[in-house]
């Protein structure tokens, strides 16, 4: 008999209700798991989640929704109401990995089902660490990004700080929740038993600031934002801009790229040394040499000259972008009979082999999963008239 | 079927009762990236090797002469620089360091023994370097056969941009995130020093841990291949998507400092004192009822616009002023604690000193204190994730160069005493880096120096 090399047979239960705690379960659905996600009988609130996809209706045309729940199967469930914990103590009972609600009655409840489940990772994605100065705030992705130590430096230093883009702290949480769990489950192949596993937004998001804390209290020091002493350099070309890295051994080649001749030729800038504390005079002569320069004839010549040059892609751009055309990655997925990209494989693995599928319409998969718990389809009309499911 | 490890090996120094006690990774990495990963694998119990060289240095102990002096202990250099550096330092606590020239054929054999009592093998080196050193998957594979081999390069192995070298922002420009930030002027903005490194790191943990929960059930190890860029990109999925669906329609997303779809305002602004600030939230036309309440924003004037959310948006310039007007006389903490209390989403925006000190980090231990010869006890940042049953720990002071040479050869390789004399003779082991600077451009160092 052939095991399959992934995580096929795993029986995960959903009920975060958070993108942190979706995204871990969309891992777990890549891999092969079966993730079934719970969520409120108007849906999950990541459904109310832009940006929308033009043309869909609502609640499916969440794209955030979209991307991260696909390969799932969805079934609806009130958790605040007694009907609903006691039909979600029915859907965890055989779960291997249950990602619990966020606090209050219906993860008391689920946390009450759970007691005797001895063998199930049981995966709490918090805001905030319970017991904490900061137990009862509220977070969200501007919050966690302003706590970290991130954002105090993103940005101009004449400006406001930036919290950057999207969702990061969040998928950072989810992250961190994925490997918790999958490292429980590798200890319960020896140990046959399962834990509780935590993983807290805020305090994921503090360990991904440049060591500031660590710096703090090596010397009391603190960083500026946009660091007049760093040499990152983001320049304007004549056809879009780069970000590029003139440091180091780097030097010759950077200003090779760019055809800035006048620095490589410069004896006041001959050592690392020289440049230490002239990188904002320096990015300013690279810039003037980026303007007349087009971003393919430079990134040819960082290529021969093993200088540190990306273009800055617009995300649209992506679509079309000759490295990942050349490497497959785009995949779609049919939804309501329409081809619809979605991200190609988060890592390349030479025997376990990914699953894509389209995310689950509201409460599609009522009838097979409830089915199986022994509840009719009087009792599951029953539920749905009485607003459980 | 390979030799084992012995659980006696772990009681050693490197590893912890953490969830992959028994787990034993050679860490092939530089800088942040790759070594943030083995440090995550280091908390949860794993025993990580930390392969340098005498001419090989990590990239984040360098300059190895001393460089910028916020990065050291009282920004004093000290005898060994390459060994004080919290860049380094904080990376690479929990493992163990071996200092080995791998283009000697000593070296390579030192290494090779190294992988046949190893699972793991991990690489955040250019694309090709593995296979340069003839440490192709085959032959890796010869070594051990349910060995994991994780290569994570910034482009991947193939494709026209795989022979670029990256670092963290460069990777971002590449990803699509530069584009998303900005001030509303073209301008792109990569985020602080390098964020792509810890999101590479998180990720090289997940694929990681995956292989190694499914060698559980198959007893096969395998070669993965995570090009950071790719593997980012999904943290940004839904953004990328939607870039896709707008481009039938001609449309490109607005870029406005921090204005989203989803608050208004939702922005930093200016607290009393230097570059002090506070993030606020306002999802709710009630919130910011509420929050004007407290500010005392007076309604009757040109505030009036700002009842509505799209009022809001439209006015962002009104909004910072009737916000700061209030904001400019409050300490950021206070003013962010103020508003929670309300139920409104705020929160002071933190330097390094703020980190230091946010209580509820020290609630879970998210600092440890650690020292070693070089450095004294200091504080050093932990992880957000914690196990009920088998918690792991940051569990010793990141190697100083070379530090575990002895134990890797005598204890785990079994090396007798004279041949590990010979070797330190011959220059093949080292203490003590004998270059200023790797040879090799390396990927995702997010280093400033």
């Amino acid at each position: 008999v052939t095991v399959a090399a992934n995580l096929a047979d795993l029986v995960v239960v959903d009920l975060s209700e958070s993108i942190a705690g979706q995204f871990c379960s969309r891992l777990l659905a890549d891999y092969g798991a079966e993730v079934t996600l719970v969520e409120p009988p108007r849906g999950s609130e990541i459904r109310y989640r832009g940006p929308y996809r033009s043309g869909a209706r609502r609640p499916d045309d969440s794209l955030t929704f979209f991307h991260l729940n696909t390969g799932k199967r969805s079934v609806t469930l009130d958790l605040s109401v007694v009907s609903g914990h006691e039909l979600a103590g029915d859907l965890v009972a055989a779960a291997d990995v249950v990602l619990l609600p966020p606090r209050g009655p219906g993860r008391d409840a689920i946390l009450g089902a759970l007691q005797d489940a001895a063998r199930a990772v049981v995966c709490g994605v918090d805001d905030f660490a319970a017991g904490s100065e900061f137990e009862d705030w509220s977070g969200s992705e501007l919050i966690f990004q302003a706590l970290s130590g991130v954002m105090h430096e993103n940005g101009l230093a004449t400006r406001e700080p930036l919290y950057g883009c999207g969702y990061r702290s969040l998928y950072a949480a989810g992250s961190m929740a994925y490997s918790a769990t999958v490292a429980a489950l590798i200890e319960r192949e020896h140990s046959g038993v399962g834990q509780h596993v935590t993983s807290t937004a805020a305090t994921v998001a503090a360990s991904m600031n440049y060591n500031r804390g660590t710096q703090f209290f090596y010397n009391g020091s603190i960083e500026p934002r946009d660091d007049p002493a760093t040499p990152r350099m983001t320049l304007q070309c004549a056809d879009g801009w780069v970000v590029a890295f003139a440091n180091g051994p780097r030097w010759a080649g950077t200003c090779q790229a760019f055809n800035a001749l006048d620095l490589l030729d410069d004896p006041t800038l001959g050592s690392e040394r020289d440049r230490l504390h002239r990188w904002g005079e320096i990015r300013e002569r690279f810039q003037r040499a980026a303007l007349s320069q087009r971003i393919d004839d430079v990134l040819a010549a960082a290529e021969v000259h093993h200088s540190v040059v990306a273009r800055v892609a617009q995300p649209a751009e992506l679509f079309d972008d000759a490295h990942l055309k050349a490497r497959d990655y785009w995949r779609s997925v049919e939804v309501d009979g329409v081809e619809r990209p979605v991200l190609g494989p988060f890592a390349r693995f030479s025997e376990t082999v990914l699953t894509v599928n389209r995310a689950p319409c509201l409460g599609e998969h009522n009838d097979e999963v409830y089915g199986r718990l022994g509840i009719s389809e009087f009792e599951r009309d029953i539920l749905r008239d009485s607003g459980v499911i | 079927m390979e030799s084992k490890t012995t659980s006696d090996d772990f009681s050693r120094p490197g590893g912890n009762d953490g969830p992959l006690h028994g787990v034993r990774v050679v860490d092939f990495t530089t800088a942040w990236a790759g070594p943030m990963s083995t440090r995550i694998m280091a908390y949860l119990g794993a025993q990580i090797v930390h392969v340098e060289g005498p001419g090989r240095v990590d990239s984040w102990r360098l300059p190895l002469e001393g460089g910028d002096p916020r990065r050291y202990p009282s920004g004093e250099w000290g005898e060994r620089p390459y060994n004080r550096t919290s860049l380094f330092n904080t990376q690479n606590v929990g493992k163990l360091g071996l200092a080995v020239e791998l283009k000697s054929d000593d070296g390579l054999q030192i290494l090779e023994s190294l992988i046949r009592t190893s699972d793991v093998v991990i690489s955040n080196f250019s694309a090709g370097t593995l296979a340069r050193l003839g440490l192709t998957f085959e032959r890796l594979q010869s070594l051990r056969r349910d060995l994991i081999v994780l290569e994570m390069p910034a482009y991947g192995l193939t494709g026209p941009m795989s022979r670029h070298v990256a670092l963290g922002p460069s990777m971002e420009a590449a990803c699509g995130m530069a584009a998303l930030t900005g001030y509303g002027d073209g301008r792109p903005i990569v985020t602080g020093p390098a964020y792509m490194d810890p999101i590479g790191a998180f990720n090289a943990v997940s694929v990681v841990l995956t292989a190694l929960a499914v060698r559980a059930r198959t007893g096969r190890g395998q070669h993965i291949e995570m090009a950071q860029c790719e593997a980012a990109m999904h943290w940004i999925g839904e953004e990328l998507l939607a870039a896709d669906d707008r481009r039938g329609r001609r449309r490109q997303r607005d870029v406005q400092g921090n204005a989203v779809t989803y608050a208004a305002p939702h922005d930093a602004f200016r607290c009393a004192g230097e570059d002090q600030w506070v993030a606020i939230s306002v999802t709710t036309d009630a919130e910011w009822a509420t929050a004007a309440d407290i500010m005392g924003i007076d309604h009757s004037g040109p505030a009036d616009a700002l009842r509505t959310v799209l009022g809001r948006h439209r006015n962002r310039d009104l909004v910072r002023r009737v916000v700061e007007a209030w904001t400019m006389t409050q300490e950021k903490h206070h003013a962010a604690a103020a508003l929670q209390s309300a139920g409104v989403l705020a929160a002071p925006v933190c330097d390094g000193r703020d980190v230091a000190h946010r209580s509820d980090l020290d609630h879970v231990g998210f600092f440890a204190e650690l020292s070693n010869r070089d450095v004294a006890a200091t504080q050093y940042q932990g992880l957000g994730l914690q196990l009920s049953r088998t918690p792991g720990r940051a569990a010793a002071h990141a190697p100083m160069f070379g530090e575990h040479n002895d134990f890797v050869l005598r204890e785990m390789l079994h090396l007798p005493a004279e041949q590990v004399r010979s070797l330190v003779e011959a220059g093949v082991v080292a203490d003590s880096p004998t270059v200023a600077a790797p040879r090799q451009a390396v990927v995702s160092t997010g280093s400033h120096e």
